[in-house]
C-alpha cells in the first residue's frame, strides 16, 4: 500500500468512523513513507486532544509544506487557545440558524479552503437576470458538489459553490452550503465575505441577512450585526417576514431591548408591517405596557392585514379596549357626521310633518333642522367628542396630567376611551356641560320647530282618526 | 298549571313547526368587540314587550262581559291601530297624531308572534350594531331605520295605503342591514329542525373518514350571517316588487317597509363609533 493510499484510509477512519486509534496508526504509516505530506500531519493533529503536541504536529505540517495556509490558520488558532481565554459573552448561545453549524467545532485540518477560495463576482447586483447558460452551470456546479459532498470531499465541494456564488451571489443554497462548511472549518471571514458580498449586491433571501447576524453575533461583532440590523430595517421594500424572525431570534438570544429597538427602526422605515407591529406589541405586553401593546395592535389592525394575521389581531384585540388615536379624538368632521346623522332624524321627522310633502318643509322646519344640526354637534362635542382641535384649544382645555400608575389598573374600563392618556386639549367638565345642556335644549327647540303642525295637533286633543 | 304547560307546549310546537325549514337566528356567535351591555337592544326589547303585554293584549286576547254576553275587545284592538299605526292616508291628510305615529308604531305589534319574530331578531343582530355605535348612537340609528322603513314604504308604490303599519320590523331590517355591512364574515347560530336533523349523518360521515370529533347535536345551527340575510332580504324583495307592480299588500305584511329599512342601513355610518369607521373604510370588517 503506498503512502497516499494509507493516507486516504487514515482519513476515512477518522472521518467517517471516527475510528481515531487506527486512523493515528494508517497516519503513521504514510508519513513514514512520505513525511512531506503536510495534511498527514494536520489530520494526525487531530487524533490527540493534547494541545502542545496538536502544536507540535502542525509545527511539523509547516515544515513540510512553509505555505500551508491552513496550517497557520491553525497554528494561530492553538497559539491564541494557549493565552488566557477571553471573558465569555453575555448571552447563551442562540438557537442555530438555517445555515450554521453549531458554534463550535473542533478545528479541522483541511488545507484548501482559504480566502483565496473566494472568486471575483460575474455581476455586482442580484437584479441582472441570469442567462439560461449559466443557470445550466449553475446546475451542474451544484450536482457536482454535490457529489463531492457526499463523498466528503468538503474542499472540492466548497469550491465547486463558490463558483456558483460568482455567477449568483445570492444562490441560497450554494451560499448556505459554502458559508456553513467554512464556518465550521473555522474559515469565519470567508464566511462572512461571501455573507457581506451577498447582502451587498442586494440580495433579498431573508436567510442571507439571518445567518449574517447569526455570524456577526457569534463572532460577538457588535458593529457588524448593527450594520445588518439597520440593513434588514431599511430595505427598499419591506420584508415583513425577515423583520419577525430578526426579532425572534434576538429574543431567543433574551436580547429583547435589541429586538424592541430594531423594530422600532423597522416600523419607522415601513410602518405597515402588521406582524411586525404585531410583535412590537408582544413585547410591550410583556414589559407591562398594556395600553402601548393594544395600540400597536390597533395599528396593525388598521393596515388592513389578512389571512392568518388579521385573526390574530382579531385575537390579541379581543382582550383590549379599543383605543381611540388622537387623529380621531381630534377630528372635528367625524363629530359632524354623528350630528348629521342627527339632522337627518329631524328631516324625517319634518317631512312627515309636511304630510310627506318635501317641497312644504317650509323655513320653519329647515330652520329646525339646521337647529337639529347645531344641537346635535353641541351634544356630540360634550359627550363623545371633547377633544376637537382647535375647538377644545379655543375653549380652555388642557392636555390631561398624565396618569399616576399607582392610581389603578392601567386602561379604562370598556367604554371609557376618553380617559386614555392623550396629548390633545379635553374640553373642561364645565364647559362640556354647559354645551350638553345647550345641545339638549337646542334638539329639543328643534323638535318643536320640525313637529310643530303634529304638536299643534295634539295639543288640540282632537280625537283620533277611526276609519268607522 | 295545565294551562301554563299546555301554553308552553303550543309554543315550543308552534317554534318548531315554524324553524323546521327555514333557519331563525337566535344568537350571534362572534365576539362583541367593545364588550358593552346592550343596554339600548334590552331597553327595546322591554319596551315592545311592556307595551304589547300591558297595552295590546289584553284588548287582543281579552274579553268583556256584557250582561250575558261576552264581547271580545278586539274593537279597541283596532282602534289602537288605526290611531298610532303609521298610516299614509292619516299622514297625508294630517289626522290623527300625524307624524308623531311615526314612532309609536315601531312599539306596536300586531300578535304575539309578531312581537316574538322581531324581538329574536333584534337580539340575535342588535346587540353586535349596538356594540359597534355605542348605545345612544344605536337608538338613534334604530329610530331612523324605523322612520326611513316607514316612509320608504310609502315613497315605493304610487298608491295610497290607507291600512296602517305597525311593528318593529322595518327599523330592524335596517338593523339587520347593519349587521351585514358591519360584519359581512359573522356567523349567526339558529334554530333550524332541517340543519339540526341533517347534522347527524354530517357528522357521522366526518367522524368516519376524517376521525373529528364533530359534535352530533346542537340545538342551533351556525350559520355565516350573509346567508341568513340575504334569505331574508330575498323574502321580502320578491313580494315588495309584487306589492309594487299590484300596490297590494302581500299576505297583510309590509315587506316594502322591511325593504326599506334594509336599504336604511346604509345610514349607520353616521352612528359607527369613529374608530370603527375609520377601521372600516381602511377595508377591514369590524
Amino acid at each position: 500500500m503506498d503512502a497516499q493510499e494509507l493516507y486516504r484510509q487514515g482519513v476515512t477512519a477518522i472521518r467517517e468512523q471516527n475510528d481515531l486509534a487506527r486512523g493515528r496508526d494508517l497516519l503513521v504509516q504514510a508519513l513514514k513513507l512520505d513525511p512531506h505530506n503536510d495534511m498527514a500531519w494536520l489530520w494526525l493533529a487531530r487524533t490527540t486532544s493534547d494541545p502542545a503536541r496538536r502544536l507540535e504536529l502542525v509545527e511539523r505540517a509547516l515544515r513540510a509544506n512553509p505555505a500551508s495556509e491552513a496550517a497557520r490558520k491553525l497554528r494561530a488558532e492553538l497559539l491564541a487557545e494557549q493565552r488566557p481565554a477571553p471573558p465569555p459573552v453575555a448571552t447563551p448561545e442562540p438557537t442555530p440558524s438555517a445555515v450554521l453549524p453549531p458554534a463550535w467545532t473542533p478545528p479541522t485540518p483541511v488545507a484548501q479552503p482559504t480566502s483565496s477560495v473566494i472568486r471575483p463576482l460575474q455581476r455586482k447586483t442580484v437584479d441582472e437576470p441570469v442567462t439560461p447558460a449559466e443557470k445550466e452551470r449553475i446546475a451542474h456546479l451544484m450536482d457536482r458538489a454535490e457529489i463531492y459532498r457526499e463523498a466528503g470531499d468538503i474542499e472540492d465541494a466548497i469550491a465547486l459553490w463558490v463558483e456558483v456564488l460568482a455567477i449568483r451571489v445570492d444562490h441560497e443554497q450554494a451560499l448556505r452550503n459554502a458559508a456553513g462548511h467554512l464556518w465550521k472549518l473555522r474559515y469565519w471571514h470567508d464566511a462572512q465575505e461571501l455573507m457581506q458580498r451577498a447582502i451587498d449586491a442586494g440580495t433579498r433571501v431573508p436567510t442571507v441577512y439571518l445567518t449574517a447576524i447569526d455570524m456577526a453575533e457569534r463572532q460577538n461583532d457588535g458593529i457588524w450585526a448593527r450594520e445588518l440590523r439597520e440593513r434588514v430595517a431599511t430595505l427598499p421594500v419591506a420584508d415583513e417576514q425577515l423583520v419577525v424572525k430578526v426579532a425572534d431570534y434576538y429574543l431567543a438570544r433574551h436580547q429583547p431591548s435589541v429586538a424592541h429597538g430594531f423594530l422600532e427602526r423597522a416600523l419607522e422605515v415601513h410602518p405597515h408591517m402588521p406582524a411586525a407591529l404585531v410583535k412590537l406589541g408582544d413585547l410591550r405586553q410583556e414589559s407591562g405596557d398594556r395600553v402601548e401593546a393594544s395600540r400597536l395592535y390597533e395599528r396593525a389592525a388598521r393596515t388592513g392585514a389578512r389571512g392568518e394575521t388579521r385573526k390574530e389581531i382579531d385575537k390579541k384585540l379581543g382582550s383590549y379596549v379599543p383605543v381611540l388615536t388622537d387623529r380621531e379624538r381630534g377630528s372635528v368632521w367625524l363629530a359632524v357626521r354623528e350630528a348629521v346623522g342627527i339632522a337627518g332624524l329631524y328631516v324625517l321627522l319634518g317631512w312627515q310633518d309636511a304630510r310627506l310633502d318635501l317641497l312644504a318643509l317650509g323655513p320653519r322646519r329647515w330652520l329646525g333642522v339646521l337647529v337639529s344640526l347645531l344641537g346635535g354637534y353641541l351634544v356630540v362635542t360634550a359627550t363623545s367628542s371633547p377633544q376637537q382641535r382647535p375647538l377644545a384649544g379655543w375653549l380652555g382645555g388642557a392636555v390631561p396630567p398624565p396618569r399616576n400608575p399607582a392610581d389603578g389598573p392601567a386602561l379604562p374600563a370598556p367604554g371609557r376611551a376618553l380617559e386614555e392618556p392623550t396629548a390633545l386639549p379635553m374640553l373642561p367638565s364645565s364647559v362640556r356641560y354647559g354645551l350638553g345642556v345647550a345641545g339638549v335644549v337646542l334638539l329639543g327647540l328643534a323638535g318643536a320647530l320640525v313637529l310643530y303642525y303634529t304638536l299643534g295637533w295634539v295639543g288640540d286633543n282632537r280625537p283620533p282618526y277611526l276609519p268607522w | 298549571m295545565c294551562l301554563l304547560a299546555a301554553i308552553l307546549a303550543y309554543f315550543l310546537l308552534i317554534l318548531f313547526l315554524s324553524t323546521l325549514l327555514f333557519p331563525m337566528p337566535v344568537n350571534d356567535s362572534g365576539v362583541v368587540r367593545y364588550r358593552t351591555i346592550p343596554w339600548a337592544t334590552l331597553l327595546l326589547i322591554m319596551i315592545n314587550t311592556a307595551i304589547f303585554v300591558l297595552w295590546i293584549a289584553p284588548d287582543l286576547y281579552g274579553q268583556q262581559e256584557q250582561g250575558i254576553i261576552i264581547q271580545p275587545l278586539f274593537e279597541d284592538y283596532v282602534g289602537k291601530v288605526n290611531t298610532y299605526g303609521f298610516n299614509e292616508q292619516t299622514l297625508r291628510q294630517g289626522e290623527g297624531i300625524a307624524a308623531l305615529a311615526t314612532f309609536t308604531s315601531l312599539f306596536m305589534h300586531a300578535d304575539f308572534w309578531h312581537l316574538f319574530g322581531n324581538m329574536i331578531y333584534l337580539w340575535a343582530f342588535g346587540r353586535r350594531v349596538e356594540d359597534a355605535c355605542g348605545s345612544s348612537r344605536f337608538l338613534l340609528f334604530y329610530l331612523l331605520a324605523g322612520m326611513m322603513s316607514n316612509v320608504g314604504s310609502v315613497l315605493l308604490t304610487s298608491k295610497t295605503d290607507t291600512l296602517p303599519s305597525i311593528g318593529a320590523s322595518g327599523a330592524i331590517s335596517g338593523v339587520m342591514g347593519a349587521y351585514l355591512l358591519l360584519f359581512p364574515g359573522a356567523w349567526v347560530n339558529c334554530l333550524w329542525g332541517l340543519g339540526t336533523i341533517l347534522r347527524i349523518p354530517y357528522a357521522a360521515i366526518r367522524k368516519l373518514f376524517a376521525g373529528d370529533e364533530y359534535k352530533f347535536w346542537r340545538w342551533t345551527v351556525p350559520l355565516p350571517a350573509w346567508l341568513v340575510l340575504i334569505w331574508f332580504v330575498a323574502r321580502s324583495f320578491l313580494p315588495s316588487l309584487e306589492t309594487i307592480r299590484s300596490d297590494e299588500e302581500i299576505q297583510g305584511i309590509n315587506h316594502l317597509a322591511h325593504l326599506a329599512g334594509f336599504l336604511a342601513s346604509l345610514t349607520v355610518f353616521f352612528f359607527v363609533r369613529k374608530d370603527l369607521l375609520l377601521r372600516y373604510l381602511h377595508g377591514r370588517s369590524l
